[in-house]
This record gives structure tokens, sequence and C-alpha cells, in this order.
């Protein structure tokens, strides 16, 4: 198990330098020049080439890229092209606020998705089906949307909790809570639907194996066969499916923390973006790969946790 | 954001009329306009306890021009500044230069004056701020594009204007987010839009606006180079007379605007805008294809127009003139852009033809510079020139009599109209939202982004 965790930290590596040149690549191809979303679109010819020539966007694409890694593999990740805040210090602010969001989504998904899965795998029919029927809703609203009723809901009309804003805990225990309640449902919700439907299509798999007859009919009590193990076996698949799920919640947190206007990584890239600020987003970039490399290294540590023989692999 | 750290050398009044700032008179030095004298006030100081200087006045001119930053455009009607005694500067102009007062306002920020410190190091300016206004910003309660948190600057000349113990700034990309957290109460003020005034009015919030700019179709190729028809004055005429800006400004404006084919708006009468003019292409379909016959083009021709929705709502408006123009058998087909950065790219580089959007309302003193002198740049991609154009614009940058001067703009206006360079559909509004208990949030045409500094309860 060591082994292969370390033979896919070592492949990581060159996924990382792969995702930093093509982010490169793809801002430098993308239309939009940074020096005239900083100086704004009235600016004369000659300022923006004399802000070209100081922000170094004047030399060839793949200079800027060699300038730029010779720099991020000691360290220094650059400055903000806008904010010339050092990118380091803007994802250090801004990665507890998305790691937290993911952390409670994905808490959200296991804790309602997988008992309820459980459950409609072991009643009747009509109970799988009121399962598939909200998941399939669940799959279908998009984040944004979900957000923007919340929002509508509990901020606009019962007043209950802040329609935007992040609050830090350190500020504010009860405070951060709140701020960060809808955002959480706005991700964690799909995430429960897509998790019951796994959970309960494992279970269903699971629970009509011969071993489990077996285990009835050794008399083990139905709590001990259902949860030690017939979801014991069936949270393979779900842990595998929670990993993409993560991998999605990147691409949803750009989407929610837009909505909430919090300051994490996904606001981070979209402003960069379009701001064409390349430093910035190599920075986002490089560490939503680093996320998606530690989710898949945990995953395959809870998996063989799970199932002994992946332990030998 | 600038306006609370920064105190402007004269302040610009909600109704457009100039007030005392960091400096508290100012007059020319004589009949040529070209000589500029302000009067700093003696108790003014920059928030590390600096005090303003006419020296340090001076420095900061300096610095914006060597920055050659988004203010250049505007700085370098000033190509140099001396310090005559210790709270005198006398301001050397490019030119007679009528409106210099008003370029020196909050509105073109070169008037916001920078202290030593901050000019000492400016990349440090990013993240601190170093100015004479009544706040100054916090940097260890502030997350950059977040939220930014201003405090009281102790060494303000007027601590009764200090309104907030705390001012925040917070960034909020999504406008429904923005009305969500006004109505709720998080925040106090925010920017509106067409887009979302209804829902504001329907949320019982109090709604501010002003007409503001004027709205329309930018005809950049006109030297024919990517659509021939262009280059003929006839053919760009045609385009004004087929479109029915009374019926465009309702259904894109609504309450918003009102109807208006000059490159102007009402309020600036004495910078350029000509009540003489008004209506001056009237919608007449018959005569806008007569006048395509005349030019060559009986069954019209094709063009494409840029656009984008963050652009003036461009995308919709490019599509509402369209639909006009092919009545007349001109088809122009809508390119639409996610930014402006990436309708800039084609724009600059003289693939578009056309694009629709807005212009903010200048002193035609300015407009010129940005948006009809052969060397205007972004508004003058194909660097299109007319001798007659130039010669009023040379007449009235000369004209040094106040009595004459309107007069001397509206010339440059009108030549500017019979070119037809821009087809001007309305005078927009620019809207803004805020809590029913916030005082100090007034607009006019000249002052349409309000001061923050003067918000208070």
């Amino acid at each position: 198990m060591l082994h292969a965790l370390i033979r896919r930290l070592l492949i990581s590596i060159p996924v990382l330098f792969a995702v930093s040149i093509l982010t490169f690549l793809l801002t430098a191809l993308t239309p939009g020049n940074p020096a005239y979303t900083i100086l704004g679109y009235q600016a004369t010819p000659e300022s923006v080439a004399a802000l070209d020539k100081s922000l170094g966007l004047n030399k060839p694409i793949l200079v800027q890229y060699w300038d730029w890694l010779t720099k991020a593999v000691h360290g220094n990740l650059g400055s903000s092209l806008f904010t010339n805040q050092s990118v380091t210090s803007l994802l250090w602010s801004s990665i507890p606020i998305t790691v937290t969001l993911i952390a409670g989504a994905v808490l959200v998904a296991t804790v309602v998705g997988v008992p309820l899965g459980v459950v409609s795998a072991r009643r009747a029919r009509s109970n799988g089906q009121v399962v598939d029927a909200v998941s399939l809703v669940g799959f279908a609203v998009p984040p944004f949307f979900l957000g923007l009723l919340f929002a509508l809901v509990f901020a606009n009309e019962l007043n209950i909790l802040p329609a935007s804003g992040w609050i830090p805990p350190h500020q504010s225990v009860t405070g951060w809570l709140r701020s960060i309640v809808m955002p959480i449902l706005t991700l964690g919700v799909p995430g429960a639907a897509i998790v019951a439907r796994q959970t309960r299509q494992g279970m269903i798999e699971t629970l009509s194996k011969d071993y489990v007859r077996s285990l009835r009919g050794r008399g083990l009590s139905e709590v001990s066969v259902v949860y030690k193990h017939g979801l014991r076996n069936s949270l393979g698949n779900v842990l595998t499916l929670l990993g993409l799920y993560v991998v999605g919640l990147l691409l949803g947190t750009t989407l929610v923390e837009t909505v909430f206007a919090i300051q994490g990584l996904g606001s981070l890239a979209v402003q960069a973006t379009g701001q064409h600020d390349l430093p910035v987003l190599e920075g986002v970039a490089v560490i939503f790969t680093i996320i998606v490399i530690i989710v898949f290294a945990i995953v395959d540590v809870l998996r063989a946790s799970l199932n002994p023989k992946l332990r030998t692999r | 954001m600038f306006d609370l750290a920064y105190a402007p050398l004269i302040s610009l009044n909600a109704d457009g009329t100039l007030g005392p700032g960091l400096a508290t008179s100012w007059n020319y030095t004589d009949q040529t306009l070209t000589g500029f004298e302000l009067h700093l006030r003696p108790d003014a100081k920059f928030s590390d306890g600096t005090a303003v200087t006419a020296q340090s006045v001076v420095n900061s001119l300096q610095h914006e021009r060597e920055a050659n930053g988004p203010v250049a455009i505007y700085v370098n009607e000033i190509p140099s500044a001396t310090a005559v005694d210790a709270s005198t500067v006398l301001l050397h102009l490019k030119r007679a230069d009528p409106q210099i007062g008003l370029l020196l306002t909050q509105r073109f920020l070169i008037g916001e004056m920078v202290g030593p410190t901050g000019l000492a190091n400016p990349t440090k300016l990013g993240t601190t701020t170093d100015g004479a206004g009544p706040y100054m910003l916090d940097p260890s309660s502030t997350v950059a594009n977040d939220h930014y948190t201003y405090v009281p600057n102790p060494h303000y000349w007027d601590q009764s204007a200090i309104h907030f113990k705390t001012f925040t700034v917070k960034v909020i990309a999504n406008p429904q987010t923005a009305l969500n957290a006004l109505k709720q109460g998080q925040i106090a003020y925010t920017g509106g839009s067409f887009a979302t005034v209804d829902t504001a009015k329907s949320q019982g919030l109090t709604v501010n606006s002003t007409l503001s700019s004027w709205y329309g179709v930018f005809l950049w190729d006109r030297t024919g180079a990517l659509v021939p028809a262009l280059k003929n004055i006839q053919v760009r005429q045609a385009l004004e007379y087929a479109l029915d800006r009374p019926g465009l400004t309702k259904a894109l404006f609504g309450s918003y605007g009102v109807p208006n084919d000059q490159i102007s708006i009402a309020g600036y009468e004495k910078d350029g805008y000509d009540p003489a003019y008004e209506s001056h292409y009237t919608y007449d379909v018959a005569k806008a294809k007569s006048l395509l016959a005349a030019a060559g083009y009986p069954n019209g021709f094709s063009m494409t127009l840029g656009g984008t929705l963050a652009y003036g709502n461009g995308v919709v408006m490019a599509q509402a003139v369209a639909d006009q123009w092919a009545k007349i058998g001109v088809k122009a087909k809508i390119q639409a852009y996610p930014t402006i950065p990436d309708m800039l790219t084609p724009w600059l580089g003289k693939k578009l033809p056309g694009i629709a959007g807005f212009y903010d309302a200048q002193p035609m003193f300015i407009e010129y510079g940005q948006a009809l002198d052969p060397k205007a740049g972004t508004f003058n991609p194909f660097e299109t020139s007319d001798p007659q154009l130039t010669a009023a614009a040379a007449a009235a940058y000369s004209d040094t009599d106040a009595t004459t001067l309107p007069a001397a703009w509206r010339a440059v206006t009108d030549r500017a109209m019979d070119l037809a360079w821009y087809d001007p559909i309305a005078t927009g509004a620019t809207i803004d939202y805020s809590a029913k208990d916030l005082q100090g949030v007034a607009l006019s045409p000249t002052s349409f982004v309000p001061d923050p500094t003067r918000f208070h309860y």
C-alpha cells in the first residue's frame, strides 16, 4: 500500500508540470490583455505597451513560463498582476475557505446520503424509487441555481441566514457557522443525492450475494449483516464516487463562492480568469491539482482499510 | 474606493459644481488658460501625518505621468507643475484648458494626491494607502478581492466629516447576491443595472439614477478596410436614419433612458452638446434606403457587429440595431464576446468593423482626444481622420474666450455627427441602490458616481 502511495505521489509531479503548462498555454491563447484590464479600455497603445513590458508580458510565452517555473520551484509563485499581492498569501487566505466548504459538502453528502441509501435498499421498492427521483433532481439542479434559491428563501424571505460573505471562525464561531450553512448545503445536497443512489445500488447488490445469505443462516443479527458486512463491502464504490465528487466540487466552488460572495479558491480562479491574471491562475491550478492528488490518495487508503485485498497491491 | 483614502485637489459636488478639496481656491493665471494655480489648505495632512505641500502635489502629479497608468491620458494635459510657495501650485497646461478644474476632481482620479511615503514605495500602494482623505486602508482587516476595510484618518482636516468608525467595501460579483445583501442590511449601497432595477424596486430598495452616458453603435471601419460600404458617408448616415431611437430606447432602457443621437448628452451644453442638433437623424427608413441607393448599395451589405453583455448590454443592443438595419437591407451579424478584454483583441486588431457599447459623457474637450482624434487609440482603431473635424477641434482647443468656447465645441460635435462615425441611440442612466436610511447618495450627469465620503446615516 505504501509503495502504491509513493508511486502515486511520484506520478503527481509530472501531472503538476502538465497542469501548469496547460494553464499557461490556455491563458495565453485566450483573447485579452491584462494590461488593458489594469489600465482600462481607454488606455493608449503606448501605455499598454509600456505596461506589457514592465510586467514581462511582451516576452514569448515559453520564456514567460520558464521565468514562472524557475521561481515556482523555489517556492515563489509570483504576485497578482492586479493587486500586487503575493500569490502565496492569496492562496493561503483562500485555501481554508474552499477546503471548509468541500469538507462540509462531503460530510453532508456522506451523513445524509449513506443512511438514506442503506434504508432505501432495505425497504420496499417504492422507497428506492423515491431515492432515485430525489437523486435525479439533486443531480440535475445546477449548484448556482440551488444557491440562489437558498439565498432567496433563507436570506431574503426568512432572514435567518446571511445572504453573502464568509466570517472567519476566530472572529465569531456562530457567525462562521451561519455563513457556511447555505454554501455547504448548496454543494452538499446534490452530493447526498448521488451518494444515496450509489449506496442503495451497492447495498442491493451486496445483500443479494451468497455470503450474506450464509451470514443470515448462521444467525447473525440483521444489524450486523447490514452494517458490518453489507455496508462495509458496498462502501468501496461510494468512496471512489466521493473522490470524483470532490473533483466536481472544485468546479462547484467557483459558482457557489461567486453566488455567496466568498473569497475562496473558486472565486479567486473566476476573478483571475476574467482578468487574465496568469500568476494567480497558475497558483490556483497547482493547488486544485494538489487537492485532487491528496483526495485520491485518501480514497486509496480508505478503500484499502475497508478491503484487505487492496492492501497487498 | 480611491475616494475614501485619497482627497482630490478639487471636490466634485453631487450637482456637478466644483468645491474645495485639498485646494481651497484656484484660478487661471492669464487669459491663455494655460496656467492654473491652486491654493492648498494649510491643515491638510496625509494619513501618516506628513503635511500636504505644494511640492508633494508636484511630486504626485509627476509620479502619475511617469507611471503611465490608467490616468495618463488625463495627466498628460499637465506636462509640468511647479511649487510657487509652500501652499501654491502652478500647473503648466499643454493647451488652453477650460475644464482643468473638473479634471482635478475625484471623477478623473489625477487630482487625488499620494503622499511621499507612498511615492517612495509605489508597489506597496496595492495593499496600503497614503492619501489625505477621511479614511485609510486597514490592511490587517482587509482581504484582497473579498473586502477592504477603511478606518478614519486621524490627520484628516475635518474630523466632523468622518461618519463611520469602519467603512468596509465588500466585493460581490453576483448582482443578485448584492441585492440580497442590501435587502438584508449586510451592505448599505451597491451599483445597479438595467437588468436588476425592477427587482430592486420590487424589494423596496432605494433606486438612485441619473442620465450619464450615451449608448449606441461605434463604427470603427470608416476607412472601408473590412466593409467597403462603411467608407461612404451616405452609407453611414443611412445607418443613422434607419434607427428608431424612441422605440429602441423604450425597449432597451425603459424609463432609464431618453432617445439621443449625439455623442454627448443633455447637461453638457457648454461642453459639446448641441440642442440645435437634437433629433438630427430622425427615423426615416425611406431616406435611409435612398441614401444607400445613392451610395451604390441599393440592396444593402453585410457586416459584423461586436458586443458583450459586460459592456452596456452590448449584445442585446447590437441585436436590436441589427433588426432595424435589416429593414434597409443591411445584414449585421452579431459577434458576442464574454468580456470586454475578449472583445478588445479583435477590436484593436482591426478585425471588427463596429461594436455596440456606451461612453460615459465627458466634456468634448476630453472626448475629442479619446474618441475622435486620429490618434485617439482605443476609440479610433483605424486612425480615421477628417480635415473639417480636425480643424474644428483645433479652433476649439485654441479658443480662450469663454463666451465663444461652447459654440466652438458644439461645432466639433456637429461635424462628428455629420460624419456618422458613431450611431448613438440613447442617453442611458447610471443606476445604483442604497439602504433607505443611507444619506449622501446623490447623482447628476456630471457626477454620476456618488462620493462615498459623503455617505452617512
